[in-house]
C-alpha cells in the first residue's frame, strides 16, 4: 500500500461561473476508484461576487452531509476518510432573493427650483449614507420620475446595463444618464402626471379615472397603449402628489391625498382591483410614496401626506395608518418618493424643502421640516414641481445575485 | 521518499517597489515553489506589514491561483497542514490600495463668523504656500473644525453651538447633527469624530464618520476640555487626544482612546497668557511629532516622543478667543488664525530652532474679517509607506 500527500482539486485562479444562478449546485470534488482510498485533510470552498451569500454549501460524501458551511464559504480541516468508489461533492441550493451587504442606492432628484438636478448615492442600507451631488442648477420641473437599469447600447448605454433616470413633465419624458446629461426626450400619450417602470417598460398613467396606460419599452423606445380590464383605475392628477408605482408585476395607483382607496393593476392580464379604507386618506395633499420589500420579505406600498402616512401590506391586503402624524405639507404638485434601502424610503416635500424618512422595518416616520437640515440634497430650493428617481441595486440589478465558486481539496491518497 | 523539515522563507523589513508602494502594482511575493519531483506540507506562514501604510494591504495566501486564506489589514498568520503538490507555487498576494498621501498635498476649510465667510485653502503639503478661494460670505460661526476622508472624499466639519455641519469641498452643506451637550472642541482619527464636553469632564461624544452612529465615551478620570471663549485645543494624534481648557492653564491632558485613560502633563510652560488662539499636532519631515499652541503672550511646542514642553516668546496679543484656529498645513508647519486684527501665526517645526512669525492673514484668506468665532479644518495627506516581513516553514518531500 502506498500513501502520498496530494492536492486533489484546485480550481486555481479560474472560478466556476454557473450558467444558471438559481440552479442547485452539485459539484464533484474528488472520486476514488475501486482500488483507491483517501484521507481528506483540507476542503476549502469559496464563493465570490455580490451574490455569494445566497449559497450555503454542504460537503457531501456519497449522500452523507459531512459538513455544512456558512453563507458564502465552507472550510473543513481534519481527516475525512473516503472508501473505494466514493464521491465527495459540494451541494447547495441558492436562495432566490438577494442576500448580502453589497447593495447600493443611486437616484436622481429633479427640481424646478435652484436645487436643480441632484444625484444621490447611498449604501442601500441606511439613509445616513446618502451623499448628494448637484449636477445642474434650476429648471428641472417634474411631475414624477423613475430610474432603471437599461440593457443595450441605445442612447449611450451598454449591453451589460446602464443606469438611466427619467423625468416626466407636461407629458414629456426626458432621459438622463448618471452624469446628468439628457440623452433623449419623447412624448407619448396625452395628459398624465405619474410614471413607473418594471425594468423593461415605463408605464405612464393617464389622469384621474381612466383605463389607459402609455407604455414605452426602455431598450428600443417602442410605444404601446395598454388598457386595464374589469374597470377603470384612478391615477394621480395635477397638483396632487399621490403615486403610481410598480412592484413585482403589479401597478399600484392612488389619485390624491383625500382618496380612500388604492387601485391595483395586474400586468399579466391588466385586471384592476380596488382596496377601500379610510386609512388611505393622507389629508388634503399627498407628498408621494414608494413601494418596497422590507428586510423580512414583506411587500409594502407606502405614502405620506399632510396629515397622515400609511403602509399597505401587499401580502395581506391590509392598510395601516402609521404613527407620527403627517408631513404638514401645504401643497404638492409632484411625487417625491423613492425606496432607498429594503423597507426604507425618502419622500421629498414641497414646503420648506422638507424630507420624510419612512422605515417600514420598524414602522418609523421622521419628517425633517427645517430647510437646510436633512442633508439629502446639497441645497434647499425645490420649487413646486419635483420628482425622485431611485434605483435600489438589490431590486433592479440582477448582477447583484451573481456568484462564482472555487475549490481546493488536499489529503493523502492511499493505493 | 525523503522528508525534511525546512524554513522555506524568512525575509524581514523588505521595502516594496515604487509601484507597490504607490498602489499601482499588486504585491505578489513567492513563498514556496516546488519542482516536478517535490511536494511539501506547509506548517506555518506568517506575513506582517509594518509602517503607516500597513492597513493598505489585506494579504491572501495563494496556491496556484487559489486564494487559500485571507488575512486582516497588514497581516496574515496561518498554521496547520497545507499540502503543496509538485510544480506548485505558494504566494502572498495583495491588491494594495492607492497611497492617499504619496503625492502629498493639503486642503482645508476656514469657517469664519465675519465676512471672511467660508474659505477653501489648497497647498502643496510641503511649504506654507496656499491658494485661497472664498466659498461663501459671512455667517459661518464656528467653535472648532476638522477634516476627514470618508470613502474617497474629503469633507469638512464645522462645530458651533454643539451642532456639527458637514461640508464638501465646494462648500455645500451635506449633513448636520447634534449629539451630546455643551462642548467647544472636536477632532478626528479618520474613523470617528470625537467631540469634547466642557471644562473638567470625563465625557466624549463620538460619531462614526461612515454611518453617523453615535456613542458616548467615558474617560477613566476627568480631563479638561476647551471652555467657552478660551480657544485652546482638542486634537488627535496616533491613538491619543491632546486636550487643554484655556490659555492660562499649566497642563496638557492626554487621553488614550484605546483605554480611555487620562495622563496629565503639568508645566508652567503650557501657560500661554490669558487666551489661546488654538493649535494642532504637526509631524516634521524628519518624522518628529509635536503639539503646538499659540497664546496671548507665548507659544509652546510639546515633543510627544520626548515628553518635553518648550515655551517660546512670541505673542499673538489676542484679546479674546472664542475659537480654535489652528491646523497643520504642511509637514511640520502649523497655521493658526487669531481673532485680534484677523491675523495669524505660522510655526515651522522643521527648522532648529523652530521658526515663528505673526502677521497678516491675507496670504491665506481672500478677505481678513474673521469675527469672533472661527475654526480651521485641515486635511494634510501623510505618507503611508510600508515594509513587510515573511516567514514560512514546513516539510519538504522529495
Amino acid at each position: 500500500m502506498t500513501e502520498q500527500v496530494k492536492v486533489f482539486k484546485n480550481t486555481g485562479g479560474t472560478a466556476v461561473v454557473p450558467a444558471d444562478m438559481n440552479a442547485a449546485i452539485d459539484y464533484t470534488l474528488y472520486t476514488t476508484t475501486a482500488s483507491q482510498r483517501a484521507v481528506i485533510k483540507d476542503v476549502t470552498f469559496t464563493l465570490g461576487n455580490s451574490g455569494k451569500k445566497r449559497v450555503t454549501p454542504l460537503l457531501d460524501l456519497d449522500g452523507y452531509t459531512a459538513a455544512t458551511g456558512v453563507q458564502g464559504s465552507l472550510s473543513v480541516e481534519g481527516s475525512l476518510i473516503m472508501g473505494p468508489s466514493s464521491t465527495l461533492k459540494i451541494k447547495a441550493t441558492p436562495v432566490s432573493g438577494y442576500v448580502g451587504t453589497e447593495n447600493y442606492f443611486k437616484g436622481m432628484f429633479f427640481t424646478e427650483g435652484g436645487s436643480g438636478m441632484q444625484f444621490l448615492s447611498g449604501n442601500g442600507s441606511t439613509a445616513t449614507s446618502i451623499v448628494p451631488t448637484k449636477k445642474t442648477g434650476t429648471g428641472h420641473p417634474c411631475d414624477d420620475a423613475t430610474g432603471a437599469i437599461v440593457y443595450g447600447t441605445l442612447h449611450g448605454g451598454a449591453a451589460t446595463g446602464t443606469r438611466f433616470y427619467y423625468k416626466l413633465y407636461n407629458n414629456n419624458i426626458k432621459k438622463y444618464n448618471e452624469a446628468g446629461t439628457q440623452v433623449h426626450s419623447w412624448t407619448y400619450g396625452s395628459t398624465g402626471y405619474a410614471m413607473c417602470n418594471d425594468g423593461t417598460y415605463i408605464y405612464r398613467c393617464a389622469s384621474g379615472s381612466t383605463t389607459t396606460i402609455y407604455r414605452t419599452k426602455m431598450s428600443d423606445q417602442s410605444e404601446t397603449t395598454i388598457y386595464t380590464t374589469g374597470g377603470s383605475y384612478n391615477a394621480p392628477q395635477a397638483n396632487q402628489g399621490a403615486g403610481f408605482h410598480h412592484h413585482k408585476g403589479y401597478l399600484y395607483s392612488s389619485q390624491e391625498g383625500n382618496s380612500q382607496y388604492l387601485d391595483k393593476i395586474r400586468l399579466s392580464d391588466m385586471n384592476v382591483t380596488r382596496t377601500n379604507s379610510g386609512d388611505f386618506q393622507t389629508g388634503s395633499y399627498s407628498d408621494g410614496g414608494f413601494t418596497t420589500t422590507a428586510a423580512d420579505g414583506t411587500n409594502y406600498v407606502v405614502e405620506a401626506g399632510d396629515n397622515y402616512w400609511w403602509y399597505y401590506n401587499i401580502d395581506t391586503d391590509t392598510v395601516i395608518r402609521g404613527a407620527g402624524g403627517g408631513t404638514s405639507s401645504s401643497t404638492e404638485y409632484a411625487q417625491g418618493g423613492a425606496e432607498i434601502a429594503p423597507g426604507i424610503g425618502i419622500i421629498f416635500g414641497e414646503q420648506t424643502d422638507r424630507a420624510t424618512l419612512i422605515n417600514v422595518n420598524d414602522k418609523s416616520f421622521v419628517t425633517t421640516t427645517g430647510s437646510g437640515t436633512h442633508g439629502y440634497t446639497t441645497d434647499y430650493s425645490y420649487g413646486n414641481r419635483f420628482g425622485f428617481a431611485g434605483i435600489l441595486g438589490s431590486v433592479s440589478d440582477a448582477s447583484l445575485k451573481d456568484f462564482n465558486y472555487s475549490a481546493f481539496v488536499s489529503g493523502v491518497e492511499i493505493i | 521518499m525523503t522528508e525534511q523539515v525546512k524554513v522555506f522563507k524568512n525575509v524581514n523589513t523588505v521595502t516594496p517597489s515604487a509601484g507597490e508602494l504607490a498602489g499601482s502594482t499588486a504585491l505578489d511575493i513567492t513563498i514556496v515553489t516546488t519542482t516536478a519531483s517535490q511536494r511539501a506540507v506547509i506548517k506555518d506562514v506568517e506575513f506582517v506589514v509594518l509602517g503607516k501604510g500597513k492597513s493598505r494591504s489585506i494579504p491572501t495566501l495563494d496556491l496556484d491561483g487559489f486564494s487559500k486564506e485571507t488575512g486582516t489589514a497588514g497581516s496574515l498568520s496561518v498554521t496547520g497542514n497545507l499540502i503543496v503538490g509538485p510544480s506548485s507555487t505558494l504566494k502572498i498576494k495583495a491588491n494594495t490600495t492607492a497611497d492617499a498621501g504619496y503625492a502629498g498635498g493639503f486642503t482645508g476649510m476656514f469657517f469664519a463668523e465675519g465676512s471672511t465667510g467660508m474659505q477653501y485653502l489648497v497647498g502643496n503639503g510641503v511649504t506654507s504656500s496656499i491658494t485661497k478661494t472664498q466659498r461663501t460670505g459671512s455667517n459661518h460661526a464656528c467653535d472648532d473644525a476638522v477634516a476627514a476622508t470618508v470613502g474617497s472624499t474629503v469633507y469638512y466639519y464645522k462645530l458651533y453651538n454643539n451642532l456639527i455641519t458637514k461640508y464638501n469641498a465646494a462648500g455645500n452643506s451635506q449633513h448636520s447633527w447634534t449629539y451630546g451637550s455643551t462642548g467647544y472642541g472636536m477632532c478626528t482619527d479618520g474613523t470617528y469624530i470625537y467631540r469634547s464636553a466642557n471644562g473638567s469632564t470625563s465625557t466624549i461624544y463620538r460619531t462614526k464618520l461612515s454611518d453617523q452612529s453615535e456613542t458616548t465615551l467615558t474617560t477613566t478620570t476627568a480631563y479638561n476640555a476647551p471652555g467657552s471663549n478660551t480657544g485652546s485645543i482638542f486634537v488627535y494624534h496616533d491613538g491619543k487626544i491632546y486636550s487643554r481648557d484655556a490659555g492660562s492653564s499649566g497642563y496638557l491632558d492626554i487621553i488614550d482612546i484605546a483605554t480611555l485613560g487620562v495622563v496629565r502633563k503639568s508645566s508652567g510652560s503650557f501657560s500661554l497668557g490669558s487666551y489661546s488662539d488654538g493649535g494642532c499636532v504637526v509631524t516634521t519631515t524628519a518624522g518628529k511629532s509635536y503639539v503646538v499652541e499659540q497664546g496671548t503672550n507665548y507659544w509652546y511646542y510639546y515633543d510627544i516622543a520626548a515628553d518635553v514642553v518648550t515655551r517660546v516668546t512670541g505673542a499673538s496679543n489676542g484679546s479674546t478667543e472664542y475659537a480654535q484656529g489652528g491646523t497643520e498645513i504642511a509637514a511640520g508647519i502649523a497655521l493658526i488664525f487669531s481673532e485680534l486684527s484677523d491675523q495669524c501665526s505660522l510655526i515651522n517645526m522643521n527648522t532648529s530652532p523652530p521658526t515663528w512669525s505673526f502677521g497678516t492673514s491675507t496670504p491665506y484668506v481672500t478677505t481678513a474679517n474673521f469675527g469672533n468665532r472661527f475654526g480651521f479644518a485641515g486635511n494634510l495627506k501623510t505618507n503611508t509607506e510600508f515594509t513587510y516581513s515573511a516567514f514560512a516553514t514546513g516539510i519538504e518531500i522529495t
